[in-house]
């Protein structure tokens, strides 16, 4: 019987066909990350807001007597004041409660995506911050719905908001068709550059190497990857100061 | 400019309008995959060449990673148009220099 594959395709796995609910998986996971990640951004903005310096002028006297007085003696106060007065404020702590719970569902979908991608240990621990974060921006909402003034609260939901979505990006690149020499090889090139690229060049990386049909041009792609990644993070950090390429 | 330079240009001026992702261009110049990404950089630094991420309808029913399209900007082509004529011509001249026969042609004592 003739065979109708290729020679180099007979007898190994073709990945590409097979795994390619798993590559949508992680295009899926990949875009909620990115929900994550701007709704933290958001929720950042607006804690800042919350805890402006250049307003506490407006806090009352009593609760800056309050304040000081819990600080020197290591008691809990807690300031009530009408959201009319300081409508900057408590805006910005219930945006920020709004912004992070909107960060830890973006967050809890790229879970489930990547989980679906087979990340499942990154989808655990996407999901776990994701947990956290809903529960500060739920205190967070009840804070500012009774307007009690709490800059603090409004900060570390912003940080936990930011957290679950690191993890949620975490999980988005851990999660895909590749398999983890691949991926961590994919990793170990992304560091390698600048901050500011990683995501790019993870992706277009991944992409290629999606692209690749067998296992064995795969291991080819890496040794390439690896040598142009060095060539990036030397051409990405130099200020782009030609006139021609 | 790098004769994989030339040919990446010389690959994209053939159609300047169409986008063009990395393994595209790869297969397109014969060149290895690890010599493209640095060539795009440098291109995009110098503002000859611009790159934006695939439309996500498309990729995502396809069932696949997005890509990265590059594409000569307008001034990207011309430039690179001229740089390519003048190595062309410097090429010529240096050939008449040398005395090398033109490709296709018969030697010059012949």
């Amino acid at each position: 019987m003739a065979h109708t594959r290729a020679w180099h395709e007979r007898g190994r796995i073709v990945t590409r066909p097979a795994q390619s609910a798993a590559a949508a998986s992680a295009v899926i996971a990949d875009r909620y990350a990115t929900a994550a990640d701007i709704a933290a951004r958001e929720a950042t903005r607006a804690a800042v807001m919350a805890a402006r310096p250049r307003r506490v002028q407006n806090v009352r006297s009593q609760f800056v007597r309050n304040a000081k007085r819990a600080a020197r003696t290591g008691g809990k106060h807690e300031q009530t004041i009408e959201a009319v007065t300081f409508y900057g404020q408590m805006a910005g702590i219930a945006s920020t409660a709004k912004y992070a719970a909107a960060c830890a569902n973006a967050a809890r979908y790229a879970a489930d995506a990547a989980r679906k991608a087979g990340s499942a240990r990154a989808a655990s621990r996407a999901e776990r911050a994701a947990r956290v974060a809903a529960a500060w921006a739920e205190m967070a909402r009840l804070r500012a719905e009774t307007s009690h003034y709490a800059p603090y609260t409004a900060t570390q939901t912003a940080r936990y908001a930011r957290r679950a979505a690191a993890a949620a990006r975490s999980a988005a690149r851990t999660s895909g068709p590749l398999g983890l020499c691949t991926t961590r090889a994919v990793g170990l090139a992304a560091a390698l550059l600048p901050p500011a690229d990683r995501d790019r060049f993870t992706e277009e990386w991944k992409s290629d190497l999606w692209q690749q049909p067998t296992r064995r041009a795969r291991a080819r792609f890496i040794p390439r990857m690896l040598g142009s990644a060095i060539q990036l993070a030397v051409l990405l950090r130099k200020p782009a100061s030609r006139n021609s390429p | 400019m790098t004769l994989q330079v030339q040919l990446v240009l010389a690959e994209m001026l053939n159609e300047p309008a169409q986008p063009r992702y990395g393994l595209d261009l790869c297969a397109a110049t014969g060149l290895p995959s690890g010599t493209i990404y640095p060539i795009m950089v440098r291109l995009e630094q110098c503002g000859w060449a611009e790159s934006d991420w695939e439309d996500p309808d498309v990729h995502v029913a396809e069932s696949r990673p997005r890509r990265r399209y590059y594409r000569l900007t307008r001034e990207g082509a011309e430039c690179a148009a001229e740089a390519l004529q003048a190595i062309q011509r410097t090429r010529k001249t240096a050939a008449r220099a040398w005395r090398i026969p033109a490709p296709g042609t018969s030697g010059a004592g012949s």
